[in-house]
């Protein structure tokens, strides 16, 4: 089963399509007004389960501890 | 005049009132470092010697006495604090406009001392305000200027980036070694500890640039000695000259917020937000739920701070809201 984490600090994000634009600009200060418009945020509130962000960011997630480790629930009766 | 201001770029705030409204003459700003006597007999000159405190004072003359609401007696009158219990209060000002990035002071806790109303045969009557501070002044970066919403918004495009900070140490570079990391040589003591993240500008020479505009964090360093750090760089041509500032603080801030008008909505949720590649922004600190004005209000936040820092509102109901917001880093000990 693959491992699901949660939100332990609120942020916000571009999505997937989004990242590519602010990525290609260099930030997200360096967007232009045309830019900005096209681009789409993620909200993630504390205690959401950690969906959808982009895959090329993940990794910093984790490393910021934006997201924690959601611990597997164990099965009842299991020997 | 580069770097000069005048009178129109003079904001003050105090809970949320808007200081400048009443057209005060003057404001003081002072940070004194009392001194005491250290001489003797025997001694032909006078010395003196630091106490090694330092006590912040603020002071406005000459603003109008003005009953309107959310004018100056309404701010004033009674503040003069009645027992030791009187809760301090959240004043920020500054010198060179409101623009998002330009410099602020905030400052941890202040205390109207007196509150003077003048009658003049020959003026309109004026009104003298001092305030005593308790504990420091925060010099900070306003993050978002005054200005007027009717809907959720945030300043994520618009992020102010420590490196801009003018009120940064600027450390010069003497040189880059040829090495993996590479060594860097200060001409000064760079105040640096292992971990902390950095941008250098202006060393030239190297193979391959050290200039670090490509990385939007900062390049982490290990500290040598007080001279020496290096950075993870595999040098082939040692570059000279150049210069590094910080690209993220470690030791927390106060966040400042003042609101100004309020109507219509039920409520508003302001925080402060930070990222370390300018893509993500993670929530750095929230201040309290407004629901009228004035408020002001002060949070601090611990730890590390990344390099970009932007403001966030969100908003409850319909209406429109009037507010500033200002962080201050804790400077490097």
């Amino acid at each position: 089963m693959a491992s699901s984490y949660r939100v332990v600090r609120g942020f916000g994000c571009p999505d997937s399509r989004s990242l590519k634009i602010v990525r290609k600009a260099g930030g997200m200060s360096r967007l232009t007004d045309d830019q900005r418009e096209q681009v789409t945020l993620l909200e993630y509130a504390v205690g959401d389960p950690y969906k959808g962000a982009p895959k090329g960011l993940q990794a910093g997630h984790i490393a910021k501890g934006l997201v924690e480790l959601v611990p597997a629930k164990s099965s009842k009766g299991a020997k | 005049m580069a770097g000069k201001y005048g009178p129109s770029s003079v904001w003050m705030y105090v809970d949320g009132y808007d200081m400048i409204a009443n057209n005060p003459q003057t404001l003081t700003a002072k940070t004194t470092a009392p001194q005491v006597s250290s001489h003797g007999l025997g001694d032909a000159w006078q010395e003196s010697t630091p106490l090694g405190t330092k006590l912040a004072e603020l002071s406005q003359d000459g603003a109008f006495w003005d009953t309107t609401a959310l004018r100056s007696h309404a701010a004033l009158s009674a503040s003069v604090p009645s027992t030791p219990q009187s809760s301090s209060r959240v004043i920020t000002l500054g010198y060179e406009g409101q623009t998002a990035g330009a410099s602020f002071q905030g400052y941890e806790g202040g205390f109207t001392m007196t509150y003077e109303v003048v009658g003049d045969v020959a003026d309109l009557t004026k009104a003298n305000v001092e305030y005593s501070i308790s504990g420091k002044g925060e010099p900070g970066q306003v993050i978002q200027e005054e200005t007027t919403k009717t809907a959720d918004w945030d300043t994520e495009s618009a992020s102010i980036d420590y490196t801009g900070d003018t009120g940064q140490r600027v450390v010069a570079i003497t040189s880059s070694s040829v090495a993996n990391p590479t060594n860097i040589l200060c001409a000064v003591a760079h105040g640096l500890t292992t971990g902390d993240k950095i941008v250098i500008t202006g060393h030239s020479g190297s193979t391959p640039t050290i200039n670090d505009t490509a990385t939007p964090a900062g390049i982490a360093v290990t500290v040598v000695d007080t001279l020496n750090f290096t950075v993870a760089i595999n040098v082939t041509t040692g570059g000279t000259g150049g210069s590094f500032v910080r690209a993220d603080s470690a030791d927390g801030g106060s966040g400042f917020q003042q609101v100004t008008a309020f109507s219509g909505f039920s409520g508003f949720i302001g925080k402060f937000r930070d990222s370390e590649d300018d893509i993500t922004f993670a929530d750095l600190v929230t201040f309290a739920d407004v629901t009228s004005a004035p408020d002001g209000q002060r949070v601090t936040a611990a730890g590390e701070i990344d390099r970009y820092i932007a403001f966030k509102g969100d908003v409850t109901g319909s209406g429109s809201i009037t507010l500033w917001a200002g962080f201050s880093r804790t400077p490097p000990s």
